[in-house]
């Protein structure tokens, strides 16, 4: 198993601690799996935020708000990823929760979520995807109600960039 | 027993020099010759590599996460994996700028084929009619091809556009989806035909169904994309293999060739230097074999009257398949188990002719199995976890045809060299004008998708891409063949006009680009001029 260079604590080349990075890898493994990621996962996370800070663009305040935001529970990584997937798809959120999805596919226990595909029905793969779609809906509604202000207020503004 | 010096160990370097050898010659190759690493735990399939590495995300993503593809302008569906940036890593020696074109260059031990997908289809008369020779004329040297490399077809509506050989192995399993869209071929396959021009088959593809000589059969392990660590999916790196131990072949890896020396119009050495140290060296032969690929070929050409003359020249007429990625859903795959036990990359070709028969367009259709998922679901509309919910239900539905046109040689393309100010070599500088073919793209575009809807898929609006162009990395026609004596042309045999005893054995020679794969004919015609080549 691979081990860390990075002292627990420090932070992050993404300006983030690392308890903050472990915090994050948690809730997005949650909202996309819905279960807790293991060491494993979130080592690979902690340490591929370098790949993030490589070649991310720069990041606005409202990039770093809708992460802090996303953070604080599944739901709300839920709305920030539908309100960011339509009026920031290149933001710094979805770098992560990319880099969060391409670690999961690809590691014992988790692949299977990514590549088993459906289980034989169409009505039932009809319903499931009316049902992702609605839940779209309703998180992106939740996200223009409680991020669009905040990203009409002055969110634009250049900020820290994630490692630069 | 004379020498031939071959620059290069791609599709076309190998299969030059097993005919040379085969006819009692001597060969001498020159290559950068980066090494394919062996393959991991080489008897596990796709999902067992996940399961039984130690650090299974360092091998689909590499070290620091290099294949990880992120929401970018022009992200694709898919990713390299790490296992192939070989492939594509350069020696330091080697720069090249390029407008209007992403220039894709292999310095891998065989080449950009390390990397292909296999497809082979013969060119037909209609295609070579640029050509100074037709099909017949190809025709044996295409059958030691698939002698050679084993290749696997079925007899269907494709042979119309693809002549049929008799040594082709029978193909492998078809995956479920493949499977059902040849059916709803065979049902909608009349109103096809005829109102769009329309044919769908198997693909023709270098993958062994039988074991031949040093390589095993496909046995589905998944892997395709990986690297086949059984060898199924033919890569020029095992006729190398091959080469290797045969006592009248020389292999000398290591060595970026940078120009050739001459003296009047015969060419007297090559001079490289060595990727490890930087030293230079010269070798000398009684005749020489540029197979470095189009780009690097020409280069060579150019940087060899560079340092004779100090004169820049252009090589004009650089062509390149334009290339259209169409993402399908098949409605009637809707919700149906993932079957990664396959074959992974396309089964099923198709073509389109509605004018001339230089005019095809050629596609291959992939269904989407052992892919990675993280490039395909940030393309959704959606949050990432309902486009993963999505993406599960439909996994077993989703498809991508890809698509080639044609190109004619246009004097616009140029490649041509940049002098280092330090004076220490060349840059190669590539650019691409002709920007011209939108009414094409577009045409073929609605013509695709009308047939997959009538195969009972969908596109999703806004998924279809015109990749830039580059991108195909079918390169051709900077030196192209003439039976006129013209300055940078090379006669029928592919023997240079302005040098007597240099020959161009890749697609640098090639008058017209036809939209088919051009892998197949780069190795045919390498076969034919080492049948060619005097003694």
């Amino acid at each position: 198993m691979p081990s860390s260079s990075d002292s627990p604590g420090r932070p992050d080349a993404t300006g983030e601690s690392r308890p903050a990075l472990e915090r994050e890898c948690r809730t997005f493994t949650r909202y996309l799996t819905g279960r807790d990621p293991n060491d494993y996962v979130t080592l690979k996370y902690t340490n591929g935020q370098r790949a993030v800070v490589r070649n991310a663009p720069a990041v606005s305040l409202f990039d770093a708000a809708l992460v802090r935001f996303a953070t604080l529970g599944p739901w709300r990584t839920r709305i920030a990823d539908a309100y960011a997937r339509v009026f920031c798809p290149r933001g710094v959120l979805r770098w992560k929760l990319i880099l969060m999805i391409a670690i999961l596919e690809n590691t014992k226990g988790f692949h299977q979520n990514f590549t088993a595909g459906g289980d034989g029905s169409r009505p039932a793969a009809a319903l499931r995807i009316a049902g992702a779609v609605t839940a779209f809906i309703l998180a992106l509604g939740a996200g223009v109600l409680v991020l669009g202000p905040r990203q009409l207020l002055g969110g634009q503004a250049s900020g820290r960039g994630p490692a630069r | 027993m004379s020498t031939i010096l071959i620059v290069g160990s791609g599709a076309s370097g190998v299969h030059l020099a097993q005919t040379l050898l085969e006819r009692g010659r001597a060969v001498l190759m020159l290559d950068v010759g980066l090494e394919r690493p062996a393959p991991a735990l080489p008897k596990a399939d796709f999902n067992g590599l996940k399961t039984r590495l130690d650090d299974p995300v360092a091998y689909f993503l590499g070290p620091s996460g290099e294949a990880v593809v992120f929401p970018t302008e022009g992200a694709r569906y898919y990713g390299f994996p790490p296992s192939k940036d070989y492939v594509f890593a350069s020696p330091p020696a080697f720069r090249a700028a390029a407008s209007g074109f992403e220039p894709v260059i292999s310095f891998a031990a065989g080449g950009l084929a390390e990397a292909w997908t296999g497809g082979v289809y013969p060119l037909n008369d209609g295609e070579l009619v640029d050509f100074p020779f037709g099909f017949s004329t190809l025709a044996p040297h295409y059958a030691t091809v698939v002698r050679r490399i084993g290749i696997t077809a079925t007899r269907d509506d494709l042979e119309r556009y693809s002549p049929w050989f008799e040594d082709y192995q029978e193909p492998l399993e078809t995956d479920p989806h493949s499977a059902r869209l040849l059916e709803r071929y065979a049902r909608a396959r009349p109103g096809l035909n005829k109102d769009l021009g329309f044919y769908l088959g198997r693909s023709r593809v270098a993958v062994l169904s039988r074991d031949l000589e040093d390589r095993n059969e496909c046995n589905y392990l998944g892997r395709c994309l990986w690297g086949c660590p059984r060898e199924a999916l033919y890569a020029p790196s095992s006729t190398l293999k091959q080469l290797r131990r045969h006592p009248g072949f020389r292999y000398l890896p290591g060595l970026y060739v940078t120009h050739f020396t001459y003296d009047g119009d015969t060419v007297t050495g090559i001079a490289a230097t060595a990727v490890a140290d930087g030293t230079r060296h010269q070798f000398s032969a009684d005749a020489y074999a540029l197979a470095a690929g189009t780009l690097c070929s020409s280069k060579i050409l150019l940087e060899s009257i560079f340092q004779r003359t100090g004169r820049v020249l252009e090589l004009s007429g650089l062509m390149d398949n334009r290339q259209m990625m169409i993402p399908f859903l098949n409605l009637g795959m809707l919700g149906q188990v993932v079957e990664t036990h396959s074959y992974q990359f396309h089964q099923i070709a198709l073509g389109i002719t509605r004018g001339r028969s230089e005019e095809y367009v050629h596609g291959q259709i992939s269904t989407l199995k052992a892919a990675a998922v993280h490039p395909v679901v940030q393309n959704l509309p959606f949050d990432l976890r309902s486009s993963l919910a999505i993406f599960r239900a439909t996994h077993g539905a989703l498809g991508v045809a890809n698509v080639w046109l044609h190109d004619r040689r246009d004097a616009r393309n140029v490649v041509t060299i940049r002098p280092r100010p330090n004076g220490e070599g060349t840059d190669l500088v590539i650019r691409y004008a002709a920007d011209d073919d939108a009414d094409r793209v577009a045409k073929t575009m609605r013509t695709v998708k009308r047939a997959l809807w009538r195969l009972g898929c969908v596109v999703p609006p806004g998924m279809a891409k015109v990749l830039p162009h580059g991108a195909s990395i079918h390169y051709a026609g900077t030196v192209p063949m003439s039976r006129e004596h013209r300055e940078f042309t090379c006669t029928p045999d592919c023997r240079s006009h302005d040098f007597s005893n240099l020959y161009f054995a890749d697609g640098v020679s090639f008058p017209f680009l036809p939209a088919k794969n051009l892998t197949f004919t780069l190795m045919a015609n390498a076969i034919r001029i080492g049948d060619a080549l005097p003694n």
